[in-house]
């Protein structure tokens, strides 16, 4: 394989990986995720987010550019210009990346699918919009089932943007610290009382902290009640309003003045 | 490559979380909804408001 590099950022995901060759970024896409990347692109998800402008574009190639077994097929995304990273942004691409992400989520459901991850390292800024950059996001919506991204998004993406709104705007640097989400239980700490008794606050943060904590990994075998798409738009339509809410200090007063 | 298969920590208790939060938030629903035709019934409307984060889509 010549000058063909894999990305050392892009290891997790057995759906597919992204690869360097000659310059141009490429992403493989694997067998195993064959059928959820053609229900992705087949339901009309990819053009509805794409018409949107809300993912990065992609042509789909005919080669097997790695000549890997396991490659179901190749696409060459749009190359972006310029990459930035979560803790080199400001409250307000934070609060964007949040909101895109909460509404790719909803988008997908309503195509049968479901955002699988949630991580600002998936957002990138093209002029001032956020893009989903990784294509491969989504999985096939399971009704029955909650939001696996959602303790996710509650640390890598609800802890900063609440420590920050309390009035700490720095502390979307912790980021950096802990790229794979600030935990629930340090933000409780960090996060001045008055900021949490606030309802949104001791339902996302407080709430499974104390959870996590008491149940330990045994949760995961109680016999629960199944999900249903209704409580999963409720979870989706009230983290979008808790997020839209959050503002830094002083801001509100300076957005009165615009 | 190495690959896992479990890439994403499923979030001990996050199921549960989410069960709660999702029954929280469809009673406080139930209620907003009967509050409102409560206010329809004496003739007071909803005042229109802007979603946040929508205005410039």
């Amino acid at each position: 394989m010549i000058n063909t590099f894999l990305h050392p950022a892009s290891f997790r995901d057995p759906a597919g990986f992204i690869f360097k060759q000659d310059g141009k970024f490429y992403r493989q896409v694997n067998q195993c995720y064959a059928g959820a990347f053609d229900h992705f692109t087949g339901s009309g998800l990819y053009a509805a987010l794409a018409a949107q402008q809300k993912i990065v574009t992609h042509q789909r190639l005919q080669d097997n550019i790695t000549g890997a077994e396991e490659a179901y097929c190749t696409l060459l995304p749009e190359q972006l210009g310029t990459i930035s990273y979560p803790y080199e942004w400001c409250f307000s691409q934070w609060k964007a990346a949040a909101l895109l992400t909460i509404d790719l989520a909803t988008t997908a459901m309503a195509y049968g699918m479901m955002l699988k991850d949630a991580t600002p390292f998936n957002i990138q800024f093209t002029g001032c919009r956020p893009i989903l950059i990784d294509t491969l996001s989504f999985e096939l919506y399971d009704q029955s089932k909650p939001w696996i991204a959602y303790h996710q998004f509650l640390t890598c993406f609800l802890s900063p943007l609440v420590l920050a709104a309390s009035g700490s705007p720095e502390l979307l640097r912790l980021f950096q610290l802990y790229p794979e989400g600030v935990p629930l239980q340090l933000t409780a700490r960090l996060l001045p009382l008055k900021n949490r008794l606030r309802i949104p606050v001791i339902m996302h943060i407080l709430l499974p902290s104390w959870m996590a904590a008491s149940a330990g990994s045994s949760g995961q075998n109680r016999n629960l009640p199944a999900f249903s798409a209704g409580k999963m738009k409720r979870l989706l339509t009230n983290l979008r309003d808790v997020v839209s809410n959050l503002t830094l200090p002083g801001q509100k007063g300076m957005e009165q003045l615009l | 490559m190495n690959t896992l298969p479990l890439y994403i920590d499923p979030g001990s208790g996050s199921y549960l979380v989410q069960v709660i939060i999702a029954g929280v938030l469809g009673v406080a629903f139930y209620f907003k909804a009967v509050w409102a035709r409560i206010r329809l019934f004496f003739g007071k409307k909803k005042p229109e408001k802007i979603e946040p984060g929508r205005e410039h889509d």
